[in-house]
């Protein structure tokens, strides 16, 4: 597997806040080298790896025994630098997402949407990295960039985006 | 509204290493959710079917 970049990546989230939603930690499990070097190219960008909770909560469940658990906690802490506190204020935007949303909002995850809320309360300097492009509609969100995981009979996309009013 | 300042973050380079062996063992962990999963959509097909005959 080979992550593609677009020319300008790096300088669009220079500096920023990265949110990993939790397929960046699936995917980190499969393609560990070429998402550790990934990771380690953004740090030195300055951009910091962040993530919420509920992302946490969801790649946790599910663990067969406290091995895996373990093991998934301490990725998780070896590929992010802090967990973003779900303030009154984010639990407040829900809301306000939900009726941005319409009825598309009917099939959209509690994680996703406490996800987007969370860009709401930040606003600039923090985009989200997620793969899940189709709950993170673009007349809601702004998609800044993306990339591609090329694979050997796939590609896949992961979308980065901010919201910004 | 006031926008919030971001939480300061600790940046540390990711031990490639470490990241591999720990991978290696969540891999194991999502076959085997994926397993149960699979198991239990099966159970209630079965369940389902039971209830029509």
């Amino acid at each position: 597997m080979k992550i593609v970049l677009p020319e300008d990546f790096f300088r669009i989230v220079n500096n920023c806040h990265l949110l990993l939603d939790t397929s960046v930690f699936i995917d980190s499990s499969i393609s560990p080298v070429e998402f550790g070097n990934f990771f380690n190219q953004l740090q030195s960008q300055g951009v910091a790896l962040v993530t919420i909770e509920p992302v946490v909560i969801e790649f946790l469940k599910g663990s067969p025994n406290k091995e895996k658990f373990n093991a998934k906690q301490s990725a998780i802490n070896e590929i992010t630098g802090t967990c973003i506190p779900l303030t009154s204020d984010i639990f407040d935007n829900l809301r306000r997402l939900v009726e941005l949303y319409k009825e598309e909002g009917k099939a959209v995850s509690l994680t996703d949407l406490l996800l987007g809320s969370t860009l709401l309360r930040y606003e600039k300097g923090l985009y989200l990295l997620t793969k899940n492009t189709t709950d993170f509609p673009t007349n809601i969100f702004n998609l800044v960039t993306h990339l591609n995981l090329i694979h050997r009979r796939s590609i896949q996309s992961y979308g980065i985006y901010n919201y910004i009013k | 509204m006031k926008i919030l300042q971001l939480p300061k973050v600790t940046k540390k380079k990711v031990n490639l290493k470490k990241l591999e062996l720990l991978a290696k063992i969540i891999r194991e962990s999502l076959k085997e959710e994926a397993k149960y999963l699979e198991e239990r959509s099966k159970k209630d097909e079965n369940s389902l079917t039971g209830r029509f005959l």
